[in-house]
């Protein structure tokens, strides 16, 4: 069984890694895309624009309401 | 993403301050939080309709932009598709057990650090501010 320090660290590489990639991706001077570029390049399709609405609509619904 | 001046950008993070604030200090379950929630749930769907109304800034929805040299939708694959699946492997794996105390979901987690009203004010503006820049695109 896995205890609970080991799954918050997991968490925490998961936080780190990103925080790295996107620091990386800003320093890189475009080489590679930040979370922005890929948001951003991704919602040119309208489908993907309502999905990602839906999803922040049913976060924000769960997360400060229900 | 639409070009905004300062006062815009300035004006909306304000406003997105101030409303994180009236949601923070609402309590889930009740009908303060249904009510302060839902409104900006029907602000942004209202912005979205409106935008998908108004139709694209550049070019027609059926033509695709053209790729960009360098592929980069493979490289963006490439750089974040190792960091999201291990979050969606770690939040599935934790969801599975159950167990929220000892297997904390990614939703718990911010369940701890909105618990205070600080922490759920920054998390409501925040999440405000994703919607404004989800629909101002």
């Amino acid at each position: 069984m896995i205890s609970r320090p080991a799954v918050l660290a997991a968490w925490a590489l998961v936080g780190a890694a990103a925080v790295a990639t996107q620091v990386l991706s800003a320093v890189s001077r475009g080489s590679r895309p930040g979370i922005g570029a890929v948001l951003a390049r991704a919602t040119d399709r309208r489908w993907v624009s309502v999905v990602l609405v839906v999803g922040w609509m049913w976060f924000g619904w769960h997360t400060f309401a229900r | 993403m639409a070009r905004r001046g300062l006062p815009a950008v300035g004006g909306a993070g304000a406003a997105c301050v101030g409303y994180g604030a009236v949601v923070s200090a609402t309590a889930p379950f009740t009908a303060g939080a249904d009510t302060a929630v839902a409104l900006a749930l029907g602000v942004v769907a209202v912005a979205l309709g409106l935008r998908l109304a108004a139709g694209p800034v550049t070019g027609p929805v059926l033509v695709p932009p053209a790729p960009a040299p360098g592929a980069p939708a493979r490289r963006a694959v490439a750089v974040w598709g190792p960091v999201l699946g291990a979050a969606l492997a770690l939040e599935l794996f934790s969801y599975a057990h159950g167990d929220r105390a000892a297997y904390p979901t990614l939703s718990s987690l911010l369940d701890s650090l909105d618990g205070g009203r600080a922490g759920k004010t920054l998390c409501a503006t925040a999440w405000l501010a994703l919607g404004w820049w989800l629909v101002d695109r």
